[in-house]
């Protein structure tokens, strides 16, 4: 089966996980401007952003000649639940004879999680497929890990781009793992070359929590890169949506996180909504210097906590940029937008130093 | 409540939920003794005041609804009815926007929680059910909770009325009456209760049907149990309770060959819908 996936998180290592079942793969093209006004073409009109992304990236990898499409899916209120059904329907109104593989969650399905299990299992033995199964998930972990690394190591770097070439060079080298023994010299080598990278760590950098809709959050061509963006206005993103967190969540839900945001919102609608208001007041508690949330134009949950917001900024004082994408967004605007927030953050910060005494020198 | 006491004005906001279940929330209240005040029609102004309270992104119909709550405020109520609708069923859910309906007004409106009224509602499709109501005294509750059971046979019943006599609700509940005479076409029309039956957001376009000499069928004319037929045939339906009821509906109208035509009404960014056309 020639198989090929969503373009999100990580997807080499994917990748890796189909070959070693022994399917054929198709890398989904990483999402461009062409993937978007394709996606965006077929659509229905109203529906959100990364739908758009994900189907354009799926007619790319069926143009490569992929046949079958593996993605996950869940019950809830939100829209994404449809996504596998929506985009299997579309593709095939347009003539391509595709198989989408919806993995629900094996909790609400499990015989169908089995099916779809055995189907992917390619008629492996068990063991076989569950050692492959491990080694993806730790992979995943290692990559995130490493990402998180880089994120919070690039505003520092003295090379603008470095980290990012770097990053490309780690993900290649996770995906050439083939054992878990091959895997912790993999994890040495990528802290070397980590710390070989140049920085100026005594730069002084702002710190900005990036919450909001996860495709969005976690995908860098969707939003413009806007983590890189940002380092090169000294400017460290955290964010919390990664693959293997929105995996440990699902494992075991986090109570405390969900607690926090009753305040705000006692019951979840349907998406990450009472997650981000929780990573809100959780960045807030550690100190951050502001948030962006980003959410898709007409996305229905995050729409709910956009309402919540304005109230959040003043119970927190704490400044939140909310920007919402999709493909008519013009970057231009978005990056002003950016700039200007940044300086209010600044400006802040400046402010709340103690031999400040209200007076601010324009830094740049 | 004692005698002599005032009686409790609640705002009933006459948009989404009571758009469908209007008799129910007007019996239940009434019944237990209070007040229902409904708020006034909606015009163009009550979206636009709905509409500068909230982000740009939001659907007409929240809009139109915010303008409501507004509206009742200027009324002078001393509560509004703001129903948390919760669905049990593995797969049946409100709309996002719906379930989070309370906060939305909480933190647009800067309305505070001891002005709402909410109680908790397990909504199944047609029949409603209190699972918690707002805290009351006992005394007040129980009174409330016969009411509730009276208002949901209300409601049932008007639906019944709808499918025997082939009526639209708001023909139903008398808030709407036209004649019809010399209907040459038969037209399925779908849409939420809240939009195709408010005369803002769907300028009128019942009457204008009627005018150019159209019956219309919509989906509280059929049996329930033809539109779970319908929905049974596909592979994962729709999820959301009001849709499931359209995409049912539109599916059945389809094959009815009584039908001439078919008219779908939807909101500018309606995400529930955005899914459903393209089955």
């Amino acid at each position: 089966m020639k198989i090929t996936f969503p373009h999100m998180g990580p997807v080499l290592i994917y990748k890796k996980l189909f070959e070693r079942l022994g399917h054929e793969v198709i890398m989904p093209p990483r999402p461009s401007q062409r993937t978007i006004e394709l996606g965006a073409k077929y659509s229905p009109e109203f529906i959100c952003f990364p739908f758009k992304i994900i189907l354009g990236s799926y007619l790319e990898a069926l143009e490569l000649g992929a046949e079958v499409i593996v993605t996950t899916g869940f019950i809830g209120a939100c829209r994404a639940v449809y996504y596998g059904d929506l985009s299997e329907r579309i593709l095939r109104q347009l003539g391509y004879k595709v198989k989408v593989i919806v993995f629900d969650s094996p909790a609400e399905d499990f015989q169908g999680f089995l099916r779809n299990c055995r189907e992917i299992g390619n008629r492996r033995p068990l063991p076989e497929v569950i050692g492959n199964l491990n080694l993806a998930i730790r992979l995943i972990y290692a990559s995130d890990y490493f990402q998180k690394q880089i994120t919070h190591l690039r505003p520092y770097e003295l090379i603008s781009g470095t980290f990012s070439r770097k990053w490309t060079e780690i993900q290649s080298l996770l995906a050439s793992c083939v054992s878990l023994k091959h895997l912790k010299k993999v994890i040495k080598e990528a802290r070397q070359i980590i710390a070989a990278v140049p920085i100026d760590i005594s730069r002084e950098i702002l710190k900005v929590g990036l919450v909001g809709e996860i495709y969005l959050v976690m995908e860098g061509c969707s939003n413009n890169e806007i983590e890189e963006k940002l380092a090169k206005f000294g400017v460290e993103v955290v964010r919390k949506q990664y693959i293997s967190n929105w995996f440990n969540h699902f494992l075991f839900p986090p109570r405390k996180l969900l607690r926090a945001a009753d305040t705000y919102l006692k019951y979840t609608v349907g998406g990450h909504e009472k997650e981000n208001i929780g990573y809100i007041l959780e960045f807030k508690k550690r100190g951050f210097d502001g948030i962006i949330h980003l959410l898709p134009f007409g996305c229905m949950p995050e729409l709910v906590t956009q309402t919540i917001i304005p109230a959040l900024a003043t119970d927190l004082d704490l400044p939140i940029l909310s920007l919402s994408l999709d493909e008519q967004t013009g970057w231009v605007s978005n990056m002003i937008r950016l700039e200007a927030f940044v300086e209010l953050l600044w400006t802040r910060h400046d402010l709340l130093k103690e031999n400040c005494n209200g007076k601010v020198i324009c830094r740049r | 409540m004692n005698r002599g006491q005032k009686k409790l004005k609640i705002g009933i906001p006459r948009t989404l939920f009571s758009s469908y279940h209007l008799t129910y929330w007007r019996q239940m209240i009434t019944l237990s003794g209070m007040e229902a005040i409904l708020s006034e029609e909606s015009s163009k102004e009550t979206a636009e005041r709905g509409g500068r309270r909230l982000p740009h992104e939001f659907c007409i119909p929240i809009k139109v609804f915010i303008g409501h709550i507004l509206n009742l405020l200027d009324k002078g109520v001393d509560q509004i009815l703001l129903p948390r609708m919760i669905t049990k069923g593995k797969a049946n859910f409100f709309c996002p926007k719906l379930i989070g309906l309370p906060e939305i007004v909480r933190f647009t409106t800067c309305l505070g929680t001891e002005r709402m009224f909410s109680p908790e509602i397990v909504c199944d499709g047609l029949g409603l059910r209190v699972i918690k109501l707002p805290d009351l005294d006992p005394a007040m509750s129980r009174r409330m909770k016969t009411a509730a059971r009276q208002a949901n046979e209300d409601c049932k019943g008007v639906l019944t009325k709808c499918r025997t006599q082939r009526l639209t609700l708001p023909e139903a509940t008398g808030l709407f009456k036209i004649d019809r005479s010399g209907e040459r076409l038969n037209i399925g029309l779908l849409g939420y209760a809240y939009s195709i039956y408010d005369p803002f957001i769907s300028k009128k376009i019942l009457e204008k049907l009627y005018k150019l000499g159209c019956a219309v069928t919509t989906w509280e004319m059929l049996e329930p149990g033809l539109i779970e037929r319908n929905l049974a045939g596909l592979k994962r339906p729709l999820f959301w309770n009001f849709g499931r009821m359209l995409l049912g509906a539109g599916l059945s109208f389809i094959d009815d060959s009584g039908i001439d035509g078919l008219i779908y009404a939807t909101a500018f960014g309606c995400g529930p819908d955005s899914v459903a056309t393209k089955f």
